[in-house]
Parts: structure tokens; sequence; C-alpha cells
């Protein structure tokens, strides 16, 4: 079943910069799709009008056959919800302590827990930041931070895993941990779409490789 | 999840919240001083519009035909909406206690009588009418020398007062614009200081509605406090006005019922219908 369809979809940031370039793809339910390609090759870009912090300039993007430009502002906090992201950037609150900026995700994830607070520190205890809950995310470092994006991204138990350069400041250990979780998602059926260009995570045949060079799909293989 | 936007909001705009605070302090009194004004000025006019003649003194006239036929000649002028005759007698009569005893007795009714002129007490349609009545009354004094104009000293100001009464409504169009204006700005600053958060936010799933429902709490908030601050300050100060000058009258006077249903239109409006307008004004076009 296909989940997600680009259909031309081509990107321009005013006024001429072409980040992606006539992009067609489909992922269907169940991928793990890893998306490739040198510093600005579009993986960012394209994982954005996924989950449309952007709209493309042409071409039309599909949710299990919705048009996204047929989605309204309502209905996109519902494909939303279904979403775990991790940003390149963490995109945290950095007033909020550890346990707070996880604990928003999870409760606009409106997914039924039945001891948040156990859950949350169960997930911390296993990315080793437990000791850390209670400070305030501006406070750690940046590794922790992107410890901090992964939990809550997972933590709400999401039907797409969308993963921007998930690994970038993690140690190897941490990097494997994640990868298992990754795995583990997809082995329940569940989308994982995973940017990078870590050489470690691209050895691992994880799943299917797109690559994109200067915003043009090079190969699907 | 109220208790942890109310923190990110607090924490990244609690200084737009105090500049609120004191501009709606100065922007309420400065609201209420206007009525003030407006209602007392208004009050002043209605209380004298009526009252105030322009007084045509016509001297050395005995013959009481002349006076009427003068009198009929001056109705037809658009502008004057009623005459009143005081003849020389009438105003002797009522002069006479105020004169000194020796002048009675030196001269006699007649010879007091022939000093003292016709009165022409001439009401205008409108106060608004007063310079053009003036105007062609002049012309009568200047082809007759016996005929003087008397105007009572405080018809200039409540002639002004008219004008300021128009000047004070454009000044409380001008004044709501200015507010409106401001909270449109100040909603719209701090949400493009809160960008970033409202978007991580968004991305999460999240909608505006709280986002905007809390704006509305606490500019409601703050706008309540500082208006209870800037009222007592006001009404403090008119009570002071009113009990120096006897004509001012302090507003809104609370044992009147429209005053009551006055002030609490304003209350609705400045408080809570315009600032959710303009929240959800400067919100447009805000999702992601």
């Amino acid at each position: 079943m296909t989940l997600i369809t680009l259909q031309n979809v081509s990107k321009i940031y005013p006024p001429f910069f072409k980040a992606l370039i006539n992009i067609n793809l489909e992922i269907y339910k169940g991928d793990f799709i890893i998306l490739t390609g040198p510093t600005g090759a579009g993986k960012t870009t394209l994982l954005k009008l996924i989950y449309r912090e952007e709209r493309p300039t042409s071409g039309e993007i599909f949710y299990e056959n919705i048009p996204y430009s047929k989605i309204k502002s309502k209905e996109l906090s519902f494909l939303r919800q279904n979403l775990g992201i991790i940003f390149q950037d963490y995109k945290l609150f950095s007033d909020l302590t550890v346990y707070e900026n996880i604990k928003i995700s999870l409760v606009l994830s409106k997914k039924f827990v039945k001891d948040t607070k156990l859950l949350i520190y169960e997930y911390l205890e296993r990315f080793n930041i437990s000791q850390k809950a209670q400070k305030k995310v501006k406070e750690l470092s940046g590794g922790e931070q992107q410890k901090v994006g992964i939990i809550r991204a997972i933590i709400r138990n999401p039907e797409i895993l969308i993963a921007d350069e998930p690994t970038g400041n993690l140690d190897p250990a941490s990097i494997n941990e994640i990868l298992e979780i990754f795995k583990e998602f997809n082995k329940e059926g569940k989308t994982v779409i995973l940017a990078t260009h870590d050489p470690v995570i691209l050895n691992q045949n994880l799943g299917k490789v797109v690559k994109l060079n200067r915003g043009e799909l090079l190969e699907d293989v | 999840m109220f208790k942890y936007l109310s923190k990110i909001e607090l924490k990244q705009s609690i200084f737009y919240y105090l500049f609120l605070f004191i501009f709606f302090f100065f922007w309420n009194f400065f609201s209420l001083f206007i009525v003030f004004f407006y209602l007392n000025i208004q009050n002043l006019i209605q209380t004298y519009e009526d009252k105030l003649p322009i007084n045509l003194l016509i001297f050395s006239e005995t013959n009481p035909l002349n006076i009427l036929n003068l009198s009929s000649e001056i109705k037809k002028i658009p502008y004057v909406k009623n005459i009143v005759v005081i003849s020389p007698e009438e105003l002797l009569e009522k002069s006479k206690k105020d004169f000194p005893s020796e002048i009675l007795k030196v001269f006699s009714k007649e010879e007091l009588k022939s000093q003292f002129p016709y009165i022409l007490k001439i009401y205008p349609s409108s106060i608004k009418d007063y310079p053009a009545l003036k105007a062609q009354l002049s012309l009568l004094t200047k082809t007759n020398s016996n005929i003087e104009i008397s105007e009572p000293g405080f018809f200039k100001l409540i002639y002004f007062a008219y004008f300021f009464k128009l000047g004070f409504l454009v000044l409380a169009i001008t004044w709501t614009l200015f507010y409106l204006i401001f909270l449109y700005f100040l909603n719209t600053l701090i949400n493009s200081y809160l960008k970033s958060q409202t978007q991580i936010f968004l991305l999460l799933g999240g909608t505006l509605k709280k986002f905007k429902f809390l704006r509305f709490l606490f500019v409601g908030l703050v706008l309540i406090a500082a208006f209870i601050y800037s009222a007592l300050v006001y009404f403090y100060i008119s009570d002071s006005l009113s009990s120096i000058i006897p004509l001012f009258k302090t507003y809104p006077n609370f044992s009147q019922e429209y005053h009551l249903l006055y002030f609490g239109i304003y209350i609705f409006l400045t408080i809570f219908l315009l600032p959710w307008l303009t929240i959800i004004v400067s919100y447009k076009n805000y999702e992601i």
C-alpha cells in the first residue's frame, strides 16, 4: 500500500535556488527508506515537504492518495500526530525541561499511555539521560539534546518515523542503539524514512536507498 | 499541556506583557479622561445653549413701534430662534434695587428711563450659528450708531466648546484606532518572537487554538489588571477635579443605568472583543 507519493515535486527557494527538481517517489507502508546524498543535495528539503513544513513549488505529494494541497490545517495536525520526526537541529522547547519536552510530544500524539511518567523514564534510562530529566534542554550538550529529540519522536510510537541526520552528534554505542530501535520499528510494520550521509549507517543495508544530488533523484536502489 | 505552553509563552514574552500593562494603563486613563471632558462639555453646552442670547442694545429710541418693527426684521434672519424684548421700564425696575438711593432722589423716573436702552435678547437657532448671526447684527450697528451689541463673556467659550466636542469625537476614533494598531503589532511581535516554539508545537501535531486561547487569557488578565489600576487613578483625579470645579461631574455615574451600560460596553470592547480580534488577525496565515 502506497503511503506517501511524490509526483513531479520541485522546490525552488526564491529567487532561483532549485532545492529539488522533479522528484517522483513512492514510499510504501513498512518501507525503510535511507535518503542519502552529499550536503545540500536536498535531503532535508524532501523531508520537510513530507511533514509539510514546506510546500512544493510545483508537483503534488499524496498521503494515502490524499493530496497535501487538499489537507486542511485541522487534518494536518492529525497527520502530524502519526509522525515521529527527529529534526537535524533538534527543535526542542529550550525553556522546558527534558521531561516536559517529551511529555508534550506524547500528549500531542493522543496515544493512550497507562503511566506516562514511567514510560518517559524508561526511555531516558535506555538513553542514559534519566539524571537530566528535570534539567532545561538548553543546559544539555548537543549529543544529549539529540537524544531528547530522538526519544520525543519514538516514544509516541508513530506510524511513520522521519529522521534527519539523527546520529550527527552521537557516540558509536548510541548510534547502534538508535539503529536497533529503528529496525524494531520497521519490523513492527512501521515506515522509517532516514536521511543520512553517515557511511556507518549506509553500510548496514537497512532498506531501500534513495540517492539525491543537487536536488535530483539519482537512483532508487 | 496548558501549563507547559504557558511557560513557553510567558518566559519568552514577559517583557511584552509588561509593556502591554504600561501601555493600557495610560491608554485607558486617557480614554476615560477623553470621555470625562467630552461628557462635561456636552453637559455644559446643553445647560447654556438655550440660555445665552446676543443682546442688542438700542439707545435713544422712544417709540415702541420702531422696536417692534426692528424685532420682526431681525426675526427674518435665518439663524434667529427667538427674540425677547426688554423695555427701558422693565430694565429700570430690575435695576432699581441696585441703585444708590441718592440717584433715585435726584433723578426722576423719566430721566432715568431715558438713559436705559431697549434690549433685544436674540437667541440663535444653534450655538454654531452664533458667528453668522453676530455678523448680520453687526451690519445693523454699522448703519445705526444708537445700536450696540453686547455678548455674554463666556458665550465664546461655549461656542468653542461646541467644536471641541466634535474634536473629541475625532480624537476618540483616532485613539481607538491607535489601540487596535498597537494590539495588532504587539501580537504580531509576540508571534514572531515565539515563532520557532510555535512551529515545533505545530510540527508535533498541535494546533494554534491553544496558543490563541492562552494569548487571549494572558492579554485579558494583563488588560484587566491595568484597567483596574488606571480606573482607580482616573476616579481619584476626576473626583478631585469635580470637587474643585463644580461645573464638572464624574463620569460614569454608577447610579445611572445607561452609564453603567456604556461603561460595560467599553470594557467589553477594550478588554475582550478588540484584543480577541487582533489575536485572530495576527495569527492569520500563520499555519505551517
